[in-house]
């Protein structure tokens, strides 16, 4: 097996994570995190959909020709989305109360449509459900740390109920909760300031790196040359 | 398969053209349709009833939570704008029914449930569904706000109440959807007698009787606004009379202002005027309610020049003895011929022109 799940795991979560790296899904990514609760269930839907999506095409991927593929994605993709929703709807009502119109959505997140084409059309199905699921948690991670970083300072405390009840009031009722960030611009800015972290630091280590096989590279000429 | 479609660039692979090719496109993309389609009736049938149990179950709290008293509650009518009507009873018959609706609102559709009386009076009022926005929109669905709603009457069901600020869009659309409530006709009589179940008559009286009467016994307290409470809140609320809702509220709070200020006047004759409207309160009251009709028509100007009507002028006025004011001392001996005094030396020293001394350097020319 020349697929290591360790290593599909490792790229799925920090080096190709799909939110902080692809910048893929950014849409829900936006809206669904003004909430951890909301953040974990919107990840847990994606995660379900990716990892079968990714197995059926991988499965189906040698019949199908080249000219209806995008087509006969979306229709698996889109199936797959409508049983999620039918079953949050049924088990999940709160969820659902909550995200509403986002779990549809997921049939247009661009990183099922982009892991379908970039993986699971060109490998085997094991490794395309593995990918999958790497991805998905990938996704749940860091649609969490957004929603951590949004709910603490827009209301003080975390993890409140879908219904905006309950939860871990960390900061006591002093705080009056900077709702700018349960808004779309406080979405924005948290995005942003995350994802420039990550660069920076992803940055970093790439510069580092850089700088120190420059400096080999250069000390190897001028030995070369003397 | 041994003949692949998967070509390079700008190279054409024969079989592309062929019928057979094209039977497979339409074969491979039926049979995934077919695929997709079989699973999910398999979900959708594992999955509906619970989906209906769900959103029974909400509208199901959602109107026992409005009627206290209610016990059970059965779905009477389903509209097709997609409001429904559910009668609610408590066991002896219907005590009333609630009408599902939906409003638009900022963020999308309001669903709220609005529960009538069976005196046709607006019991209450609970949201279901909303996708306001938080913080802002989200006020609507708040006890504060929906508890106006309750009692009030079939012909007016959401004009009173009066929007929250910064959210007037979604308090806008939770009174539409409160009106169109009462505006689904329902005949509770025809519905007990095809039922054959009687009509329980609410005896609780609706919570806006309450305020209604805490300022009437607070004005009974002082002796002096007794007069003046009744009719500052008549006014506002003007039960008997629904044309004031519509007054100009400057008008009210003028009609209000002319007996505050009698509070705290010192003045003698309107201290008398007080004593004197003490005994003629009665018919001061039925004046007072009379005359704001009128004063609909006229403009502000009108209204604030008309404002002393209500105080009469006194009877009798005091006469005010003017104090004898002594003419100033002429003095009796003759103006001395001194120099004249100019208006430079009357002008305090920062207002007189700069001379040589005093003008500082940056001004000279």
């Amino acid at each position: 097996m020349k697929y290591s799940i360790g290593k599909q795991f490792k790229e799925g979560i920090i080096t190709n994570n799909p939110t902080f790296v692809q910048l893929l899904g950014m849409c829900p990514t936006l809206a669904t995190t003004t909430s951890v609760i909301n953040a974990l269930g919107m990840g847990a839907a994606v995660t379900v959909v990716l990892m079968f999506s990714n197995l059926f095409i991988s499965l189906v991927r040698k019949i199908v020709p080249k000219q209806i593929r995008i087509a006969s994605y979306i229709v698996i993709i889109s199936g797959f989305v409508t049983a999620v929703e039918l079953i949050i709807k049924a088990f999940f009502p709160a969820i659902d109360a909550s995200l509403g119109l986002f779990i549809p959505l997921i049939v247009v997140n661009c990183i099922i449509l982009a892991r379908a084409e970039a993986f699971a059309s060109k490998n085997p199905p094991i490794p395309s459900m593995i990918d999958g699921i790497s991805m998905g948690i990938g996704f749940t991670m860091a649609l969490t740390c957004i929603a951590f970083v949004r709910e603490f300072i827009g209301t003080g405390g975390i993890l409140a109920a879908a219904d905006g009840t309950g939860g871990l009031k960390i900061l006591g009722s002093w705080y009056p909760g900077a709702s700018i960030f349960l808004l779309p611009s406080g979405a924005f800015l948290t995005l942003g300031f995350i994802i420039a972290l990550v660069q920076k630091i992803s940055n970093t280590k790439a510069e580092k790196a850089r700088l120190a096989k420059i400096t080999a590279e250069d000390a190897e000429r001028k030995e070369k040359a003397v | 398969m041994s003949k692949k479609t998967e070509d390079m660039v700008g190279k054409k692979v024969d079989d592309e053209q062929s019928p057979r090719f094209l039977a497979r496109l339409i074969i491979v993309l039926t049979a995934i349709c077919v695929g997709v389609a079989v699973l999910l009736a398999a979900v959708n049938a594992i999955t509906v009833d619970k989906i209906a149990e769900n959103t029974l179950k909400s509208k199901t709290e959602a109107i026992l939570g409005i009627f206290k008293n209610g016990t059970d509650c059965e779905l009477y009518q389903t509209l097709d704008d997609g409001s429904e009507i559910y009668l609610v009873g408590n066991g002896d018959g219907i005590i009333g029914y609630c009408a599902f609706v939906k409003s638009a609102g900022f963020g999308g559709d309001i669903e709220m449930m609005v529960g009538i009386d069976s005196d046709y009076n607006t019991e209450g009022v609970k949201i279901v569904a909303m996708s306001e926005t938080p913080g802002v929109g989200s006020k609507t669905n708040s006890d504060g706000f929906l508890s106006r709603f309750a009692g009030m009457p079939h012909d007016d069901p959401a004009g009173k109440v009066d929007v929250i600020s910064g959210a007037s869009i979604s308090s806008r659309a939770v009174k539409a959807g409160v009106e169109k409530a009462h505006s689904i006709e329902i005949d509770l009589e025809a519905i007990a007698n095809e039922k054959g179940t009687g009509i329980v008559r609410d005896t609780e009286a609706p919570t806006a009787e309450p305020e209604e009467s805490t300022p009437e016994t607070t004005g009974t307290d002082d002796t002096a606004p007794e007069t003046a409470a009744p009719e500052t809140t008549e006014k506002p609320s003007a039960d008997n009379d629904p044309e004031e809702t519509d007054r100009d509220y400057d008008e009210i709070r003028a009609g209000g202002y002319v007996y505050a200020v009698e509070e705290t006047v010192t003045d003698p004759r309107f201290v008398i005027e007080i004593t004197k409207e003490e005994e003629t309160a009665e018919t001061e009251t039925e004046k007072e309610t009379k005359k704001p009709e009128p004063k609909p028509e006229t403009t502000k100007q009108q209204a604030k020049q008309t404002e002393p009507k209500p105080i009469k002028p006194p009877v009798t006025p005091i006469p005010v003895d003017p104090k004898p004011v002594d003419p100033e001392p002429v003095d009796p001996t003759p103006v001395d011929p001194e120099p004249i005094e100019t208006e430079l030396d009357t002008m305090p020293e920062w207002l007189r022109p700069h001379t040589e001394e005093t003008m500082p350097e940056w001004l000279r020319g």
